[in-house]
């Protein structure tokens, strides 16, 4: 299947190098370029699940410019507001975790409530999003997970982890789903669990509205013996909403960038003034053990 | 008593003068009708759309397709007038006193003979038919083209309205609609592919063709099944009187075309032919390990047998074939060879019957045949590797057409049209040494698409013109079937002698649709019908106008605004595309290009402007377009509008011909258009998936930010302008037995460097990066050589 892909691209090449021998000239393209200038990036998802509540904030890189590239442009500097509950917070910058960062504790994030972020920073820029957290976490979530080891020595152990998990869908309406599962394990030089190994899926319930709605995906684990130990899973369904689906559909379809005739995916964004995400979810999580 | 008022005699001259007046009135009062066929004189082609009149009454019809005309006038005096574009007028004055043939045979018009006069020019403003262009084909041959082959359809889109994707292709738009809502038909057959090269040129041999009119709105009800414009061209059917023939050679082609009579007067043949061989040249240049070519051929004929006055036959037919190939031979045993070939079929077979002097009948029988197939083999000592993907369209029609005229208020239309259509969309062979031969056929639907029309052009008042009608047309696929009128309407009032408002309003539907990633023409679009998911496309649009003629500078002004709005259009969803291979292992009853589709509306709307002269020793046009062509699908571009990629806010030809004297002329061309609207990456940023057990840990998040771009919104980056002047000069001579055509032109004469796409590069060592643009075409000069026997 990667092979007939890999010719048909081949093929494709060569449809377009064929008339381009046809006497093509290269030259600096003669027109005006599109914005030369850093925007405020912003990432963050909210859920009433929460105990912690995080924001990213970055700057872009304009792709006609000097020498520019997307390392370090972490805005550390910035004020960043979360406006809700009839009242507004703001979220002090973390730099251990690079994020600004506070408690819930301090402002909780509720079901169904709408929520503004508004970032500024010292030159100028501020970028602005709003999200709804949707009211209800998921009905009827359940999992299974498959185990297999498929190497293990004293020392070290790998397998694969297969989930199957279901979902009642809420009739009426688009809803949008993401699916997560973790390996959880043990690591004594913390003496805490991990969450590792992330699977995650997104989908709709675009033509199957109000039915049970299931699906799997596997992922593997790995564990360094004998101090860590994979203790079980943690899986969790989100109910999300519009904004998160939109963003993680466009980002997931932002890897197929091989095929010169597919156009370009553009990244969703709900920000103002600026690029990136502030989504919100509502969520069940299970844990199973292994 | 003797009663002496009216004496014996006086009752005799009294009842012999009621009996002639009864009989004078009686007469003056019956109608009869001059009916016949207008030919060119020599060959004996029939000329359609030539204007007949009798200029006592003004009551005037035109000749059909097929070169019939049927006028039917009181008994009286009769001023008979027959005028065509570039023909001398008839003249005849008789008495008419019964149902009268005349079959009028007209003279090519030379410019050293008489005036033009008033009633023999071609008069925009008095046809009702608003939105279209007939392009003149000896007009074809003097415009000068990329390396010398002269297009048809490179010269529709020099017409305002009308406009091209991309440097050279040949595929077009009319009023913001897709290339694939064009209706292009050849001697009544559709034409499903119509370019040669990566669709740099047309398949259409202007030597075969004898008319070719563009319809941009304002449809009559005849015609039916494409959303945007009607291309329909007839073929010459071949000189009846005598043998003739022209050959030429160019740069890229060379073409020969032969007609003559069969039986003389009554029967004639017509074959033309091309092929190139630029491969054939440079083949032997290139070196032995890696050999590669492209060629093209086509082939047009066409016969036709008058039975008898009341009936003809004529077969006509079109092959043609793209080809190209490349191939790789390493040391050793690696070798691999890949190849794509594409090509049309069309055949014909009309039957034209005349059932009085009023009523007209065409049947055409139509088969066509488009198919293309990639190859791709690869051997490595004893590994070897096969693909075959193929893919294809193939239809069979019948149209029953016919042609009324009751009298010259009426001019009626009726008829009705059936196709069977027959779609692979694709077949995939894969063979290897290492697996079983795995063979994967797409489904092949089969649809059955379906019209009835009737339309009338009425003459209401000598002002008030209107054409009226109605067409039903459907379409049955998968047991599923779509039904849908159609209504029809165009009306023209004349203000004064010289000019016309005109309006009109038509509602289209399309069955067909066209997938294409590129929209460049490229062979790799995919025919597929509408499907029980996917639904047929349908537009409605209204179109305003003013039409003026200039006889003392014979011009023709016309000016239009048109609104369109469309349904159902389709387009490829984000990130999908046809070469995304359909899984070896697909489900019958899945259909995979459905999967990678979604459906939106298109809004275009815009003015158009046009100023032509078309006799005199300048002829030539200037055009000019202003539209806005937007889209909205609720999959892409997150829902929000966007402008197509073919979207040109200002498009700009200006063509002209100057004919010095009987043995030289030159001309030229200059074009002028907005650039088209692309995705060009602005930013770049990082930005990672949501982690949701990270919102329950104090430890940090377990996320891995990727690299992505931001593009602004779909299409929001406007390519820089298309401008380009050509210029050619063409040397004539007469001799003894021919003529000779010496031309030498220019293409791109001030060596533009249009953008035919652009790229991002990194500049070293600074690390800056920059946009990059391929041009296509710099300044290219050609000569090319035709005669004419």
């Amino acid at each position: 299947m990667d092979r007939k892909i890999l010719i048909m691209k081949k093929l494709a090449l060569l449809l377009i190098i064929v008339p381009a021998i046809f006497v093509s000239c290269e030259q600096d393209a003669d027109i005006e370029l599109p914005k030369t200038e850093p925007e405020l990036v912003i990432s963050c998802f909210v859920m009433p699940q929460d105990s912690f509540i995080r924001v990213k904030v970055t700057l872009s890189a304009p792709v006609f410019g000097n020498g520019s590239n997307v390392q370090s442009s972490e805005v550390t500097n910035a004020t960043v507001t979360l406006f809700g509950n009839n009242t507004s917070i703001v979220l002090p910058y973390n730099a251990n975790e690079e994020y600004y960062k506070i408690n819930t504790a301090q402002f909780q994030i509720q079901a169904g409530n709408e929520y503004r972020l508004e970032v500024t920073d010292t030159e100028g820029r501020q970028a602005i999003a709003t999200t709804q957290v949707p009211l209800l976490p998921p009905i009827g979530f359940s999992c299974t997970v498959e185990d297999s080891v498929e190497y293990s020595d004293p020392n070290y152990e790998y397998g694969r982890s297969v989930y199957r998990y279901s979902v009642q869908d809420f009739s009426g309406g688009l809803n949008y789903y993401r699916f997560c599962g973790y390996t959880r394990m043990w690591n004594s030089s913390l003496g805490d669990s991990l969450r590792l190994n992330r699977y995650a899926e997104i989908f709709s319930d675009n033509s199957a509205d109000g039915e049970i709605l299931t699906g799997s995906g596997e992922s593997w684990y790995q564990a360094n013996l004998p101090n860590d130990s994979i203790m079980g899973y943690e899986v969790w369904m989100l109910n999300c909403n519009y904004d998160y689906y939109n963003f993680h559909n466009s980002l997931y379809n932002n890897n197929q960038g091989g095929d010169p005739f597919s156009e370009p995916t553009l990244m969703y964004t709900n920000v103002e003034g600026g690029l990136g995400i502030f989504a919100a979810a509502n969520a069940v999580k299970l844990i199973l053990p292994r | 008593m003797n009663c002496t008022y009216f004496s014996p005699r006086m009752k005799n001259i009294l009842s012999v003068t009621i009996g002639v007046l009864l009989t004078v009135s009686v007469f003056a009062q019956q109608k009869y009708t001059i009916s016949g066929y207008v030919r060119e004189k020599g060959s004996m082609e029939n000329l359609p759309g030539v204007a007949v009149v009798n200029t006592k009454t003004k009551a005037g019809t035109i000749t059909n397709n097929y070169g019939f005309y049927s006028l039917t006038i009181p008994a009286d005096s009769v001023d008979f007038f027959v005028t065509y574009v570039g023909y001398q007028p008839y003249n005849a004055k008789f008495r008419l006193t019964k149902d009268t043939v005349i079959n009028v045979d007209l003279a090519v018009f030379q410019m050293n003979t008489v005036t033009v006069t008033a009633e023999q020019t071609e008069k925009i403003s008095d046809g009702t038919q608003m939105s279209q262009i007939s392009i003149p084909v000896e007009q074809i041959k003097t415009i000068p083209a990329l390396l010398g082959e002269k297009d048809v359809l490179k010269v529709v889109q020099l017409m305002p309205g009308v406009h091209s994707g991309s440097e050279g292709s040949s595929g077009f738009y009319v009023r913001g609609g897709g290339t694939d809502q064009n209706l292009i038909i050849l001697d009544d057959a559709t034409v499903y592919n119509a370019y040669h090269l990566f669709g740099f040129f047309s398949i259409f041999n202007g030597d075969a063709l004898k008319s070719v009119e563009l319809t941009k709105g304002g449809f009559p009800a005849r015609y039916g099944g494409r959303l945007s414009s009607v291309l329909e061209m007839q073929m010459k059917e071949g000189n009846k009187q005598e043998f003739h023939g022209e050959a030429g050679i160019g740069l890229i082609s060379s073409r020969l075309t032969l007609e003559g009579p069969i039986i003389k007067g009554k029967s004639s043949f017509l074959v033309s032919g091309r092929r190139t061989y630029i491969d054939a040249l440079i083949y032997p240049f290139l070196p032995p390990e890696n050999k590669f070519g492209y060629f093209f051929h086509d082939f047009n004929a066409k016969l036709n047998y008058e039975i008898n006055p009341k009936n003809r036959i004529y077969l006509s037919g079109y092959f043609g074939r793209d080809k190209f190939y490349a191939k790789f031979n390493a040391d050793g045993d690696y070798s691999d060879k890949a190849s794509m070939g594409w090509g049309n079929a069309t055949s014909t077979l009309r039957w034209n019957h005349q059932w009085n002097d009023k009523l007209f009948s065409n049947t055409s029988f139509i088969f066509t045949n488009y198919l293309l197939d990639i190859g791709y083999e690869m051997k490595d000592g004893t590994d070897f590797f096969e693909l075959k993907y193929s893919s294809g369209i193939r239809d069979f029609a019948v149209k029953y057409d016919f042609d009324f005229m009751p009298n010259p208020d009426h001019y009626i239309k009726f008829g009705v049209i059936s196709t069977y259509h027959r779609f692979s969309p694709s077949a995939i062979v894969v063979n290897s040494s290492n697996a079983q031969e795995n063979e994967s056929k797409q489904k092949i639907l089969e649809a059955y698409e379906s019209g009835v029309y009737v339309e009338d052009d009425w003459s209401i008042t000598e002002r008030l013109k209107v054409n009226l009608g109605f067409r039903l047309s459907h379409f049955n696929t998968q047991k599923k079937n779509y039904l849908r009128p159609e209504p029809r309407a165009a009306v023209r009032f004349k203000l004064d002698r010289e000019s016309a408002l005109k309006a009109s309003f038509s509602m289209m539907n399309q069955y067909l649709h066209l997938l294409s990633n590129t929209g460049i023409g490229l062979p790799t679009d995919l025919w597929v019908p509408a499907t029980a998911n996917v639904k047929p496309q349908q537009s409605w649009q209204v179109a305003l106008g003013y039409a003026r003629d200039i006889p003392k500078y014979k011009l023709m002004l016309s000016t239009e605004v048109y609104y369109k709005h469309s349904q159902d259009v389709l387009g490829y969803k984000d990130g999908a595309s046809f070469l995304l291979v359909s899984d070896v292992d697909l489900n019958a009853d899945e259909i995979q290009w459905e999967q990678n589709v979604t459906n939106g509306q298109a809004w275009s709307y815009g003015a158009e402007f046009l100023v032509q002269r078309k006799f005199g020793k300048f002829t030539g046009w200037v055009g000019y377009t202003l539209s806005w062509t937007e889209l909205q699908f609720d999959s892409i571009n997150f829902g929000k509008k966007f402008y197509a990629r073919y979207d040109r806010r200002n498009d700009i030809s200006v063509v002209g011909m100057y004919k010095i004297n009987d043995h030289i002329t030159v001309s030229a061309t200059w074009v002028f258009g907005t650039g088209s609207a692309i995705t060009l990456p602005q930013a770049e940023y990082q930005i990672g998936e949501h982690d949701p057990a990270a919102g329950q840990s104090n430890i940090s998040v377990n996320t891995f930010p990727w690299f992505v771009n931001d593009y602004g919104e779909k299409n929001s980056f406007r390519m820089a302008p298309y401008h380009r002047f050509d210029a050619g000069i063409q040397f004539h001579r007469q001799m003894k037995h021919w003529d000779r055509t010496f031309e030498v032109s220019v293409y791109n004469l001030y060596n533009r460097k249009n953008p035919f796409f652009y790229y991002i590069a990194t500049d070293y060592p600074s690390g800056n990066r920059k946009l990059k643009q391929v041009s296509l075409f710099p300044l290219i000069p050609s000569v090319s050589w035709t005669v004419k026997f």
